[in-house]
């Protein structure tokens, strides 16, 4: 986009703001432009996607009018036996667990400036601040994510009391290697769910340790293709890859793992990330929220695997 | 024999009488510290402490929030374990840092509180609030305070009276009142 074209829509913007009654057209023109395009799409709504919820379908309490969601769990059952002849099976009276997801609000900073201050830019500001409001919420989604992953998982090397006395995060010693890799995908498997590794989650640094395999790891002229090309694959030993920039939240030579969702818990969206503008006289604000809420109802299906 | 005893919205309540429902409340948002033992409900006043987070009451020169949203409000927390110890749950958002809010003493509202000492109170009675972790029948508590000597939170309105709910609420306007250095 030119510089040119780029100073002609933030015109168009103000004269919209400026125009009484077209305060809506320009809210949408950013809400459109905030519900398309993220410069890194949160990795939350990848490995757990957002399940649209309406009023109708929230659980209302009467300690609160806060919006609630009360989500069934698969249950326990006790397991079938051989018995000889004239034996009657045990009673089990049927019941079974339940979780709640509750839900907060996420909002960005509120962004103001008297209009006439914005005539001189000639950057796309409005699209800089939205885009960096939005990738802001998006990695507090992911912040909260990952806290709660590793809260479950307790600790490195730590068995987790409620999955079978498993270790789910675990440090694996050689380095990474297609052996190592394999070590760590053995991790979600051992423990009582027998779940499977669908989703890997994986920084960007610690990808480039992966680039290195030569091609007795990595097989045929892959190895070769990596060499020149770089890496662009999206499925790597039969699970999905996600590769974020976020090394804060995702430590380098450290990879999580995630089954299926439907193994993890659930994740609300009440109101999607909506931009508010307000125009008075000659001052302009913004600021973007949404409401969600997200609960790992089984912790089965999370693993983390740290490699030294 | 201990039964399960139901809760009501309106029992523990912060209700804004003046001042508030504006784009430019003057609101702060930390997460309560570990500190506080009990599970802080919506109406008690807390200070930041030198970590940033909320503990009960005020003192010296400590600013005052008023708490709208409880320790117990699932956009707070919603726990995972029961008091068995069993898993239930790992939140993710909410998450488990227990961030709550409340309006900063210094912006002009009138409020009414659920959370106080139960006294007679008149108009222009200066307040304060005790600080107390671990005692959830005071801490953050409104009560009579004396100028100067205790840090003052709020200035009591129109009183004590039972509001549309049937609850006793105390009508006060919040103001930043240090002790004397």
């Amino acid at each position: 986009m030119s510089t040119q074209s780029v100073a002609m829509r933030n015109e168009a913007l103000f004269e919209q703001l400026r125009t009484p009654g077209m305060e809506k057209q320009a809210a949408d023109t950013v809400s459109d432009y905030t519900r398309t395009k993220m410069r890194e799409d949160g990795f939350l709504r990848k490995i757990m996607p957002p399940i649209t919820i309406t009023n109708s379908e929230l659980t209302r309490r009467i300690d609160t009018d806060e919006p609630w969601r009360v989500v069934d769990k698969e249950p326990g059952s006790p397991a079938s036996i051989s018995v000889p002849f004239m034996t009657l099976p045990v009673d089990t009276y049927i019941t079974g667990p339940r979780y709640g997801v509750s839900f907060c609000r996420i909002l960005s900073p509120r962004f103001a400036k008297d209009v006439d201050q914005l005539r001189t830019w000639e950057m796309d500001i409005r699209q800089i601040l939205s885009d960096n409001a939005i990738k802001d919420m998006l990695a507090e989604e992911d912040s909260k994510f990952i806290a709660a992953c590793n809260a479950a998982m307790l600790g490195a090397d730590t068995a987790v009391p409620y999955n079978g006395n498993v270790v789910q995060w675990e440090t694996i010693s050689g380095g990474i290697t297609r052996e190592t890799w394999a070590e760590a995908l053995k991790i979600m498997p051992r423990g009582p769910s027998s779940l499977e590794t669908q989703t890997i989650l994986i920084n960007s640094v610690t990808m480039k340790e992966v680039m290195k395999w030569g091609r007795d790891e990595l097989g045929g002229d892959w190895a070769q293709d990596i060499a020149k090309q770089g890496w662009s694959a999206t499925e790597f030993m039969g699970t999905t890859l996600i590769i974020t920039i976020k090394r804060g939240l995702v430590p380098d030579n450290t990879i999580f793992m995630f089954s299926e969702p439907k193994f993890m818990g659930k994740h609300f969206m009440l109101e999607d990330t909506v931009m508010y503008i307000k125009n008075e006289h000659f001052m302009i604000e913004f600021f973007a929220y949404q409401t969600s809420g997200c609960t790992l109802g089984h912790t089965g299906g999370i693993a983390r695997a740290d490699f030294e | 024999m201990t039964s399960y005893a139901p809760d009501l919205m309106f029992e523990h309540m912060l209700t804004p009488l003046k001042g508030w429902v504006k784009s430019n409340q003057l609101d702060y948002s930390a997460p309560i510290s570990s500190n506080v033992t009990f599970a802080l409900p919506a109406g008690r006043v807390v200070h930041l402490n030198s970590s940033g987070e909320f503990e009960t009451g005020v003192s010296g020169a400590q600013m005052g929030i008023f708490l709208t949203s409880g320790a117990n409000s699932p956009a707070v927390a919603n726990p995972g374990t029961t008091s068995g110890g069993s898993f239930v749950h790992q939140a993710v958002m909410p998450g488990s840092t227990n961030i709550t809010a409340g309006l900063v003493a210094t912006g002009g509202y009138e409020l009414a509180t659920t959370e106080f000492v139960d006294a007679t109170y008149a108009p222009n009675a200066t307040l304060q609030a005790t600080v107390a972790n671990t005692t959830e029948s005071t801490g953050g508590k409104l009560t009579a305070g004396t100028r100067y000597t205790h840090a003052i939170c709020g200035v009591v309105s129109r009183g004590k009276y039972t509001n549309e709910h049937g609850v006793s609420v105390l009508a006060f306007w919040p103001v930043y009142l240090p002790t004397t250095p």
